[in-house]
């Protein structure tokens, strides 16, 4: 245990301090992640055309549920598809296989720390995003911002382990990154960073509830602006650790087949 | 004559290139498939998406819905033509000054900037060529504005809308000869982008000005738009070709600039 | 310590005719063949002991490495490496192991090696005090004294190497897979590297299995050697019993004071070149010093040498059949010097 614990305190340092050299390239992404913000003036001039509120969402509102979500995506983003798909057909995974430690913990701890590098520039457009709309606001309630705490980061686990396990796919395709860009493609218009979901026909929502895609960024917007009752933010989170249980296991399974077959892509 | 067998010339190796990586490209033959179900999900979630956005009826910035599945279309047009011609190319620029393989590219008995900006084709990314034509094909037919002149305009405004792209694409990826590190900020440009997919209308106030004279997505996909749809407006057809015209040159001459200040990978 | 037993790996490839019509015409219909890249190799190794593996590109040495390291999955055959079942990976193996790869790293590009060294302590469990014993050791031999607080990237190659190969060592291993270690660096580099190797060989009686395409390097470490080619053993002895049976004599390098004619030289063994004063003549190895006593007194000789053919030639021997000429080997011999 504490072994355990030391190792993901030096990983967690030297991977921030690694990120950390990547800062401009870091804002780049962040910047280049801004379809929410493009969604919300499209939506508040929607709301303002209509005289106030569309579909009982008035501009500030909004402006607080784009802003979260853009928060959200911020927090889940993860690249590990396209890292292990380099490292599976580069050979690159060879050195990392022959340590004594899953390889995933590695990568995982890349992603957290990185998000750590990214922190004061969200906080600034954040707050620059709320001054920008008058009268916007996220949850004053200490409640829901640890809530939300919790929300966006088994989100983001269960994305990372969505992406690690198509990254995995390498093993057997040329193609595994294309299959992420479907991933993003899909979750471009599924989990709420188009619009708030209640703006769906029923039928996609109650198709949408089945998949993880609300659970990455609508439920936790929700808690984020104070949108969510506690037996629903309750909900969700059984909801999210499901889906991670699920995910664990699908990339396990991924693992030790792939595993089998490394080498053959010529590493 | 002489810039006439120049031009044949460059036509042949342009040729040259194309046929070299197509042939390459058809190594992966699963790309074609997987490139293709891309494509179709990219069109679906947008077509979704107006869907969601006309929910309540309503027109969009003055727009109707057919006539917004025009600059839909637009949009995935161009992005194929990114997808298939600049993209390919213009971002190895960063990796090639980085290790110094640039060194050749400038010792080419070939234009340079022509050299970078045609080796590569992505013949896969085509699909989103067809499906973007098929799409303002499909909308324009049921809409009553739509005139043979107003469409040959709107063709030209569409090779406009092309060179503009291309001129801020290489352009910013130009500026790899001194952000060496930051690598791909043509992904900042991939992110303000995506505010083509709506007329430029649907934008609230400011928003609107700075995605018409500061980022020129305007003239990519609602300049030529408005054109097949029977709105076209001297002033923003004149305005198109002065800043296709205009980018073009500044681009030419950003490269030489670069080119002159280029002191090549020592390391 | 290591114990191979019939090991095949196979794969699966596509092939493809050249042009686009080809291209084209394998898009839609692909033809694939099997490659045997190691087939039915058997080898055992004690502790201690350091072996070279030899044998020309594409010959399965690599292979080979990555399965008895458990990064491959044998297609047949069995492995043992210190008891262990290399692709299972368990921890304890692991621990038990490493692997260095010349064209391959581990460190990470924009960071010091100093911090990919306190990632592996982390990750090998190394205590604390063992860590600083080892690492004061390890930059005493390779002089690491400055160059650990650098960004990698700012490494030449040669001092990254040496990062490298300590990170891989951090943890002791008692089994030491090296492939290609000592590639592209200056001669004064792989001297260094090689003298690392021995004394670690030296002091933790480490098992060495090397490939390397510099053949100084083998003959400077290894005893045993294994050729390989075509994915089967070739040969699997000792280096000097490698050179006796694939050269069955020495060669004799004479600087005359005086003209001599072709056919006096030709009396003592094969007269390999001649050019003016100097001649290059292959005697039999058993009764070579009788014949140099001999030439000596009989011939006006202004300086003479008598060498080993170059291992080189020997080698390619072994995969050709057929003799390389003699100046060429010895002009290679002069340059990896």
């Amino acid at each position: 245990m504490r072994s355990a614990l030391n190792k993901g305190r030096v990983l967690f340092t030297v991977w921030f301090a690694h990120m950390s050299a990547y800062r401009a390239e870091i804002i780049i992404w962040m910047l280049a992640g801004s379809v929410p913000l493009i969604m919300m003036a499209v939506w508040i001039a929607k709301a303002q055309a209509s005289g106030g509120a569309t579909g009982g969402f008035t501009p500030s509102d909004f402006a607080a549920y784009f802003l979260a979500a853009w928060l959200t995506q911020q927090i889940i983003v993860a690249w590990v598809a396209w890292e292990l798909d380099h490292h599976i057909r580069q050979g690159h995974l060879s050195p990392k296989l022959l340590r004594p430690l899953d390889p995933f913990w590695e990568f995982f701890m890349g992603h957290a720390s990185e998000r750590f590098v990214r922190l004061p520039f969200m906080l600034v457009i954040l707050f620059a995003g709320l001054i920008l709309v008058p009268g916007t606001r996220l949850t004053p309630d200490a409640g829901h911002v640890l809530a939300y705490a919790a929300c966006a980061s088994l989100a983001f686990t269960i994305r990372f382990l969505i992406a690690y396990s198509i990254g995995l796919l390498a093993f057997w395709f040329d193609q595994a990154t294309a299959l992420d860009e479907f991933y993003y493609v899909a979750a471009a218009f599924l989990t709420g960073t188009f619009a708030p979901l209640e703006f769906y026909p029923p039928f996609i929502q109650a198709a949408v509830e089945w998949t993880p895609f609300p659970y990455l960024v609508y439920y936790p917007v929700r808690v984020l602006t104070g949108a969510a009752d506690t037996p629903e933010i309750l909900r969700v989170l059984g909801v999210q650790l499901a889906w991670l249980l699920v995910m664990t296991l699908v990339r396990a399974l991924l693992w030790k087949q792939g595993l089998k077959r490394y080498g053959a892509v010529g590493a | 004559m002489r810039l006439l067998r120049r031009l044949r010339r460059y036509l042949r190796v342009a040729l040259i290139f194309a046929g070299a990586s197509v042939s390459a490209q058809l190594e992966y033959r699963a790309n074609f498939l997987v490139n293709l179900f891309g494509s179709l999900l990219l069109a679906g979630g947008s077509l979704l998406g107006l869907t969601v956005l006309y929910g309540d009826g309503q027109p969009l910035g003055g727009w109707s819905y057919r006539e917004t599945v025009v600059v839909v279309g637009l949009f995935t047009f161009v992005q194929g033509y990114i997808g298939a011609f600049l993209y390919p190319n213009l971002n190895r620029m960063s990796e090639e000054v980085r290790q110094g393989t640039m060194d050749f590219t400038l010792l080419k008995p070939v234009d340079s900037q022509f050299y970078l900006s045609t080796r590569n084709v992505n013949l896969f990314r085509l699909t989103d060529v067809a499906i973007g034509a098929g799409l303002v094909v499909w909308a324009a037919r049921g809409l009553e504005g739509v005139s043979l002149p107003g469409t040959l305009l709107g063709g030209v405004l569409v090779i406009a809308a092309l060179w503009i792209v291309y001129s801020v694409w290489f352009m910013l990826s130009t500026t790899a000869f001194w952000f060496v590190k930051v690598g791909n900020v043509t992904e900042l440009f991939n992110g303000l982008f995506r505010a083509g997919q709506f007329p430029v209308t649907a934008l609230p106030g400011w928003v609107r000005y700075v995605f018409t004279f500061i980022v020129p997505v305007a003239f990519v996909t609602t300049v030529p738009a408005e054109a097949i749809t029977g709105r076209a407006r001297p002033g923003s057809v004149l305005a198109a070709t002065v800043v296709a015209l205009l980018l073009g040159l500044i681009s030419r001459r950003f490269w030489h600039f670069a080119v002159r200040n280029y002191t090549s990978a020592s390391s | 310590m290591i114990y191979v037993r019939e090991l095949r790996k196979h794969y699966t490839v596509h092939e493809k005719e050249p042009g686009l019509v080809g291209s084209l015409r394998s898009f839609i219909r692909r033809r694939t063949k099997i490659v045997r890249a190691v087939d039915g190799v058997s080898f055992e190794i004690a502790p201690g002991e350091m072996l070279g593996f030899l044998g020309p590109n594409g010959a399965g040495k690599t292979t080979t490495l990555k399965m008895l390291s458990g990064l491959l999955h044998p297609t047949s055959g069995t492995v043992s490496v210190g008891g262990y079942t290399p692709k299972e990976r368990r921890t304890p193996f692991l621990k038990h192991i490493t692997l260095v790869m010349g064209q391959k790293q581990q460190l990470l590009w924009d960071l010091p090696a100093l911090d990919s060294f306190l990632v592996n302590q982390a990750i090998y469990e190394i205590p604390n005090d063992e860590y600083k014993r080892t690492m004061a050791e390890f930059s005493e031999i390779l002089e690491l004294e400055g160059i650990l607080k650098k960004q990698v990237r700012k490494l030449s190659l040669g001092e990254r190497m040496k990062c490298e190969l300590a990170a891989a060592l951090l943890h002791r291993p008692r089994v030491l897979f090296l492939d290609e270690p000592t590639i592209g660096l200056d001669v004064n580099m792989q001297v260094r590297i090689r003298e690392f190797i021995a004394e670690y060989n030296r002091r933790y009686e480490a098992t060495v299995i090397l490939t390397s395409h510099y053949m100084a390097d083998v003959t400077a470490l290894c005893q045993r050697i294994i050729v390989i080619d075509k994915g089967c053993i070739m040969f699997d002895g000792d280096l000097s019993a490698l050179i006796e049976s694939a050269a069955p004599g020495k060669v004799v390098r004479l600087e005359l004071s005086a003209p001599v004619p072709d056919e006096r030289l030709q009396e003592y063994g094969r007269l390999e070149s001649r050019d003016g004063l100097k001649a290059e003549i292959l005697v039999p190895r058993h009764n070579t010093s009788q014949l140099a006593a001999r030439l000596l007194a009989t011939l006006p000789v202004a300086d003479v040498t008598i060498e080993d053919p170059p291992i080189e030639e020997v080698i390619g021997q072994l995969f050709t059949g057929v003799r390389a000429p003699a100046e060429a080997g010895a002009e290679q011999q002069v340059a990896a010097r």
